[in-house]
């Protein structure tokens, strides 16, 4: 019986494939997302790789070399304990990307989680959830990120999990508002008379149809994550020291702003960066999805 | 409102045209959805522009008035009043919208602004064409109003859009559109989106305002009936070509073009429409990035011939000897035709 | 209306007590013993014990949460360990502080956002909106605390022409408080030199933190602008004769500023989260940079009250704002009465 609903994944599935393909072109068309699409693959390989482009110890402290202005030497100057900034710039992106995924995979799979539990089965658990989702949502997100992180103490494993927990409720929405429209198609609907087990109609008909939007909730959201958990390590919540982290280093840089101004234009200068370019991809990614039809 | 043979002959009695469209083209990028389509309005005539949803019929009347889609180009020449429409600057046009020409929307529910009262809508409109003080100016919106067979002007100019019924707002936009009397007034499908119990009585309005103003109208539709009721003269558009125009009388009793005849065929005369694309008619309109090399409408045509598919039709004058100011775009007309290249050849029926 | 307003203020309520039952729980996971801090370094076991009872710090956390909620109800938050203050006091010391910022940074997203969002609409494609477009791109993607420290570098330490840290100078003389904005007490005592500096010194701060929001309100504005544009009411009053810059004012700029004013609602949180890290950096006596300090000390009673009452607040605004939308909006006007 299951086996006549089980390849049927609806018409969803030809239109991600169509989309995929839509997607691809218009980028391809357009010279900025590909231009913000070939800096993000730099910064992943330059993360990947980072310890290993600098010939400097981006831990190594060097009292004699302190506080030392950008030179061919240090390209962007040295720290107050005269650690090389590009060095720990370098090692500092591959904390952010990771973190900001981490992030992203809590949100995406608590929201994920609450929001097909809440949209498929309504009534009463729908309620309930919603509820928990508004209280959630109720909280100037920066407010809660910072309990939160102090509760769990101050490291950037929690202030990621923090972030993550602030983030969720949004993708709940999401999820539970795809979830009611793609329960009530014809698809699903019969699908569910024909006696498919649960699992299998939440997770080929539901997930596999409705997770487009998710997707390009996420790539707006990578920027907005990479920057909270910054802000959250600006104020001491995240990562801290020796750790080399982007926001960490800004904040450091702070107290010698006046005169060794490189300790903060330039780690500030690789978030800002970063965050551009995932903005960038997302505003595209965006703009392809919801002009779809109109031309 | 009666038909009036002697507007429909108003060419022949050597009246000047209000409007004189001369072989406009209607473009959006390389797409072609008005061709070369030439056409007149006399003063105080009423003349309807027929065809189904797709036929460019709107586009035609809101381009060849200067009144552009954005994307779209136009080529060709529009005279009103002894300018060109076309080669208008937009303060110049501006000049004329609302003073000289009115325009009333298919869209009642959309076409008055959802924020503002209906007062401020109408003094802002008549205020910029008239000198004249703010009580006078109340004093013609009421009168407009009322005119317009609105029977509590006060409670209506004090109102939002969303408070009224559709009927009412096409009422308001009727008098936005001829409170100043203007020479020509534009109708887009005006009663398409009312219900059929109001339709009447506002096409009854649309009739009166217009003739107490003295303004020449195109009515752009798909109903017949609204035809039958209302219009002097009718043009018959297909796929952005004018395939016939006759006089209403004239093109109601015996069509001149096989589509006419398929029109009248596919439409009971009086009926409310639902707007779609008529059932009556076999076969698709063809797509304007594919425009056939021949006649246009050949592809659904139970007559067309081998000549049709190769050769285009011009639109030509029908026989003078007959009296009337028909012009059919077809091989092989349903009416005799004047003298001159008539193809011989035996109509197929199919 | 009223029904609309009851059932709102109700969800409210119910959103608040979730909001502070969830903040009580997460605070009391903070590794430290309230007790023991409270009572000091030099007290003896048997004194934090006494105050352990005392606060009812030794009741399970259900019961906790009981008392203190009853305290909140009576306008007591409990005592703060580092300023040794009743916590309600800090907050209406440092509260207007925060206001008066938030408040400016309100009043330049809505002079920027708005009216650059209707002349991109209205130019869609020209300079000016692709300039703004690329800028609000690049006003999302800067980090507030780099932003910050820039301006202060470049204003401050290069050209000299603005202040930096706190809301006066130290020569300058603290107005009267009466609504503990400094630049409308300056005035209201008719300090002109006082109101000058309280105003200069918060131009940097309100622009730091208001930059973000600006992008957002201006994209807003512009894309509703741009479906208003479309509209057949926008092309009937065209047709009437009415000037482009006629239709963008009175036909265009009232649709298209509604949806904009739900958008505010939002930035409000996007605000006073961005408060904190801005109050951090310009050593703006607020509630934000309260609040990182209770949390560098633990200050577990500050952070509760803190959290509970600046989420409160957003709450409250986003209602404001919901209701303004209805007033406003003639359509829901009709509808909600």
């Amino acid at each position: 019986m299951a086996a006549n609903v089980n390849e049927s994944a609806g018409p969803g599935g030809a239109r991600s494939a169509g989309l995929a393909r839509s997607l691809l072109t218009s980028f391809r068309r357009n010279p900025v997302a590909m231009a913000a699409i070939a800096m993000v693959a730099c910064i992943l390989l330059l993360s990947v790789a980072g310890s290993h482009l600098s010939s400097w110890d981006p831990y190594a402290t060097d009292p004699a070399s302190r506080l030392m202005a950008p030179s061919w030497e240090h390209l962007f100057g040295t720290d107050d304990l005269g650690r090389d900034v590009l060095a720990r710039i370098l090692a500092g992106g591959a904390n952010s990307t990771l973190m900001a995924f981490g992030i992203l995979a809590i949100a995406i799979v608590v929201g994920t989680f609450v929001g097909l539990i809440s949209g498929y089965w309504g009534g009463a658990v729908d309620e309930l959830l919603m509820r928990v989702t508004d209280v959630f949502l109720a909280f100037p997100a920066m407010i809660l990120a910072m309990c939160l992180a102090a509760a769990l103490g101050p490291n950037l494993v929690n202030a990621t999990i923090a972030t993550g927990v602030v983030w969720w409720p949004w993708y709940a929405r999401l999820v539970r508002a795809e979830t009611i429209r793609i329960k009530n198609e014809l698809y699903v609907e019969s699908a569910i008379a024909m006696g498919a087990p649960l699992r299998r109609i939440l997770v080929v008909h539901i997930l596999r149809n409705g997770y487009v939007p998710v997707v390009v909730q996420a790539s707006m959201d990578v920027g907005y994550a990479v920057l909270t958990l910054a802000g959250l390590s600006f104020i001491g919540l995240g990562a801290q020291p020796p750790l080399a982290e982007w926001g960490a280093m800004v904040s450091l840089g702070r107290d010698y702003l006046l005169k060794e101004w490189w300790m903060v234009a330039f780690p500030g200068a690789a978030i800002f960066l970063f965050v551009l370019c995932f903005n960038v991809i997302g505003e595209y990614l965006h703009g392809v999805l919801t002009s779809e039809g109109d031309g | 409102m009666a038909f009036s043979p002697a507007k429909a002959t108003a060419e022949m009695a050597g009246w000047e045209p209000l409007l004189s469209v001369r072989d406009m083209t209607v473009r959006f990028g390389t797409t072609v959805v008005v061709e070369g389509i030439s056409f007149d309005v006399y003063p105080e005539e009423i003349v309807a522009i027929v065809g189904e949803s797709g036929s460019g019929k709107s586009m035609t009347v809101f381009s060849a008035t200067g009144l552009m889609q954005p994307g779209s180009t136009v080529s060709g020449e529009s005279r009103f009043g002894g300018e060109d429409l076309l080669a208008l600057s937009g303060k110049a046009l501006r000049s004329i919208y609302g003073s000289r020409i009115g325009y009333i929307f298919q869209d009642v529910m959309t076409s008055l602004n959802p924020v503002r009262r209906i007062r401020s809508q109408i003094k802002e409109t008549f205020a910029l064409h008239l000198k004249a003080s703010d009580a006078e100016i109340e004093a013609r919106a009421v009168s407009v109003l009322k005119g317009c067979g609105i029977v509590d002007p006060d409670r209506i100019l004090g109102s939002y859009p969303h408070e009224l019924s559709g009927g009412l707002r096409q009422r308001v936009m009727i008098g936005l559109a001829t409170g100043l009397s203007p020479a020509l007034l534009i109708a887009d499908e005006p009663t398409t989106a009312l219900d059929t119990s109001t339709q009447a009585q506002v096409l009854d309005t649309l009739a009166e305002m217009s003739r107490r103003s003295r303004s020449s109208v195109v009515l752009v539709t798909h109903n017949l009936g609204v035809v039958a009721a209302l219009a002097h003269r009718v043009i018959v558009m297909y796929c952005g070509r004018i395939l016939e125009t006759a006089s209403s009388q004239e093109l109601l009793d015996s069509p001149g073009h096989p589509y006419t005849a398929a029109l009248l065929a596919a439409v009971p005369l009086i009926d409310h429409d639902d707007g779609g694309r008529l059932k009556g008619i076999p076969g698709e309109m063809p797509s304007p990035l594919d425009r056939p090399a021949g006649c246009i409408y050949a592809a659904r045509c139970p007559y067309a011939q081998e000549l049709c598919l190769r050769e285009r039709p011009e639109l030509r004058q029908a026989d003078p000897a007959a009296q009337t100011a028909r012009e059919v775009a077809c091989h092989f007309p349903l009416v005799p035709i004047s003298a001159g290249t008539q193809p011989s050849g035996q109509r197929v029926h199919s | 209306m009223l029904r609309y307003l009851l059932k709102r203020i109700l969800s409210l309520i119910a959103v608040l007590v979730g909001m502070s039952v969830l903040t009580f729980w997460l605070t009391h996971l903070i590794p430290a013993n309230p007790a023991r801090l409270m009572a000091g370094q030099q007290a003896s076991a048997e004194q934090v014990a006494e105050i352990a009872r005392k606060f009812h710090l030794d009741r399970p956390l259900v019961e906790q949460y009981f008392y203190y909620s009853k305290g909140v109800l009576q306008g007591d938050f409990g005592n703060s360990m580092t300023t040794r203050r009743p916590v309600l006091a800090d907050l209406e010391e440092f509260f207007p502080a925060t206001a008066e910022l938030t408040v400016a940074s309100l009043v330049i997203i809505l002079l920027l956002g708005v009216p650059s969002g209707l002349l991109a609409a209205a130019r869609r494609n020209g300079w000016f909106d692709r300039l703004n477009f690329a800028g609000s791109l690049v006003a999302v993607s800067m980090p507030a605390f780099w932003l910050g420290l820039l301006l202060q570098l470049y204003f401050y330490r290069y050209l000299d022409w603005l202040p930096v840290g706190g809301r006066l100078a130290i020569e300058d003389i603290e107005p009267d408080r009466v609504t503990g904005f400094l630049t409308v007490d300056s005035l209201l005592a008719g300090d002109l030199e006082t109101f000058r500096s309280a105003l200069l010194h918060l131009v940097l701060p309100s622009v730091t933190l208001a930059a973000g929001s600006v992008a957002i309100v201006f994209r807003m504005t512009r894309a509703s602008a741009g479906s208003v544009l479309r509209s057949t009411y926008v092309r009937a009053a065209r047709s009437r004769g009415i000037s482009e810059r006629a239709v963008m004012i009175r036909h265009v700029a009232p649709n298209a500023v509604l949806p904009a004013i739900t958008v505010i609602g939002l930035q409000i949180g996007v605000i006073i989260s961005g408060s904190v890290i801005v109050e951090s950096i310009f050593s703006w006596p607020g509630i934000g940079l309260y609040m990182v300090n209770a949390i560098k000390y633990l200050d577990y009673q500050a952070i509760v009250g803190v959290t509970i009452v600046v989420s409160a607040v957003f709450v409250l605004c986003n209602l404001l704002v919901d209701v303004l939308y209805i007033a406003v909006n003639p359509q829901m006007r009709g509808r909600m009465i």
